[in-house]
């Protein structure tokens, strides 16, 4: 039995019992959007911190964040910067939105919005923006995966063929359990990229350098300029202050503003579980340190490859790590990949139901039909993405950048409903549309971006003004209904 | 109990309750300025003061060290906040 047998072997393994807990996950849940969606408000601190975690933390880290350490040094720093500033606000903001949930029975960040303005335009509006911020999310999910198997196996799997046999995995278990079959098979995935993480990140430069200490030493005689900030970009060049900083802040700002983490809130049982599980996040966090030390020993280790991304798989692939390990580090990342893809694709079908079709139709639907709507579009959502994945090659990042800074066009919005009674519906909808167009102009013309100011950014600030501005202009919202809506908010339960 | 039943009792606890609401007040406060302060100190042009790779801190050089400093304290910061929440 040659090696990539062995390797073959652990990771079906890892698919087999990944598709076994989330089988066994949806038998408790019960037949409603709520039980489907938000796991009947009943997920414990356990689930919750490996969600939160498990999903922010997706192949796009798991494999980019060592190839950023590779390849661009300190410039890596900026995801270890924004995570824990991103989730802070969450504190306060997560027992918000769920006690308002509890209330109204809301099962996303859109419905939650639609109500406090008193209005489904912007529920479809939300939604809108939502579902096509995710899509490309989920097609770089599955790519990573895809591109995963193909390097292990020698390209005796194609990228079409192990993006295909993981992500039918998720759909099969998004399908029966939906957010419980995400939440349990999350615990499992989250347990083994931990673990895979930390016991690579400190084995590798021991068995290559003599330690970690060692292993800096020897990088700072050699490339010091990969160990300060703002480290270098793409292109290896030094990266400016402004697009570093700009950087961290957009994506605190955009952090859970993503849709699929947001809803998650909804899912939990009460208000210490949210507090828990913010209070254990930055652990989780800690992990990113492992991954860039390993690609930082890949600055001085041969042979290294044309992606910068690939620098994990490569060491581990190259270094005399027996089949077994190779084998574990494989179903690490596809569990990195997987369980960020399946939350993606359950948020964006209950996102496209409830909020763009519930939200322009009205909901005439019975809860029962309403399920086995979000179940089709998961599977469409799913086929959707993997169309993207394999047409559209490396272009697919850019198109993630995109999708991030649209995303973060949500936060006027959310803070503004939870922090400003005289938002409107009309400025809520024409902050988030001006934004997004400023975002994407600026991504289609990078050289209109001041100081190389991140795009996201500039589109915030331009969002922002048109939000009060607007808001301002136009009709102040019914007192009482906002006085009663935060009410709900601050009445502790 | 001394006070159990009595209306000094009564008296504590509003006591308590209040002396609660300050200390949540007080949590809040020190976690939003020590959110503040990293967020000046993991970005320019405050990294400036801190980006060296020498000394190194545990086999990690200085700046990363620094990053990773930050998380774990806002871990400390966190289970205050907790701590005082959940009482």
């Amino acid at each position: 039995m040659t090696d990539w047998h062995t390797v073959l072997l652990v990771v079906a393994a890892y698919l087999g019992v990944s598709l076994g807990v989330g089988l066994l996950a949806g038998s408790r849940s019960t037949d409603t959007v709520a039980g489907y969606v938000a796991g009947d408000r009943d997920f414990g601190t356990l689930v919750m911190y490996f969600v939160t975690g498990a999903t922010v933390f997706s192949a796009f880290a798991f494999l980019g964040g060592p190839g950023w350490a590779y390849s661009r040094g300190a410039a890596a720093f900026y995801i270890l910067a924004y995570g824990v500033l991103g989730i802070a606000p969450t504190f306060a903001l997560g027992p918000w939105a769920a006690r308002l949930g509890r209330k109204h029975g809301y099962v996303t960040q859109a419905s939650m919005l639609a109500h406090r303005f008193q209005s489904r335009r912007v529920a479809v509006v939300a939604g809108v923006v939502s579902v096509i911020a995710m899509v490309p999310y989920v097609a770089l999910q599955m790519r990573g995966a895809g591109i995963l198997l193909e390097q292990v196996t020698d390209g005796r799997i194609p990228l079409a063929a192990g993006s295909a046999i993981a992500y039918t995995v998720v759909l099969i278990y998004v399908w029966r359990s939906g957010v419980m079959g995400v939440g349990w098979t999350n615990v499992f995935q989250g347990v083994f990229m931990i673990t895979i993480a930390w016991t690579l990140g400190f084995y590798i430069p021991h068995k290559l350098y003599g330690g970690i200490g060692p292993m800096f030493e020897q990088l700072e005689a050699l490339r010091p300029e990969l160990l300060t900030t703002p480290g270098l970009d793409a292109a290896g060049n030094p990266w400016s202050p402004g697009a570093y900083t700009s950087a961290i802040l957009v994506s605190a700002i955009g952090f859970m503003m993503w849709p699929h983490l947001f809803m998650k809130a909804f899912a939990a049982k009460d208000d210490a579980t949210i507090r828990r599980t913010v209070v254990l996040f930055p652990t989780f966090q800690l992990f990113l340190f492992p991954l860039f030390v390993v690609g930082f020993a890949g600055v001085m280790y041969g042979g290294a490859p044309d992606n910068p991304d690939a620098i994990m798989p490569h060491i581990v692939l190259t270094s005399g790590l027996p089949a077994l390990v190779v084998g574990l580090f494989c179903a690490g990342a596809l569990a990195a990949s997987m369980s960020t893809g399946d939350a993606l694709v359950h948020g964006a079908a209950s996102i496209a139901v409830e909020d763009v079709y519930g939200g322009s139709r009205g909901s005439e639907l019975s809860q029962h039909d309403r399920r086995t709507l979000i179940r089709w579009l998961a599977i469409a959502v799913g086929i959707f993405a993997y169309v993207i994945a394999l047409w559209s090659g490396r272009s697919l990042v850019g198109l993630l950048l995109a999708a991030y800074g649209a995303v973060v066009q949500l936060a006027p919005a959310v803070y503004g409903a939870f922090l400003w009674r005289r938002a409107t519906a009309t400025g809520a909808v024409a902050g988030l549309l001006v934004g997004a167009a400023v975002t994407g102009l600026l991504v289609v013309r990078p050289q209109w971006r001041p100081l190389g100011i991140h795009e996201g950014i500039v589109g915030l600030v331009a969002n922002l003004a048109t939000f009060i501005v607007v808001s301002l202009a136009t009709r102040p919202p019914d007192a009482n209904h906002v006085a009663a809506w935060h009410e709900t908010c601050r009445s502790s339960s | 109990m001394l006070h159990c039943g009595s209306p000094s009792h009564i008296a504590t606890g509003d006591r308590v309750k209040r002396s609660n609401r300050s200390a949540k007040r007080l949590a809040v406060v020190l976690a939003i300025l020590y959110f503040a302060a990293m967020t000046l100190a993991v970005t320019y042009p405050g990294v400036r003061l801190v980006n060296t790779i020498r000394p190194f801190v545990l086999g990690i050089p200085f700046v990363f060290a620094w990053y990773l400093a930050w998380i774990v304290g806002s871990l400390v910061v966190f289970l205050i906040l907790h701590r005082t929440f959940s009482k």
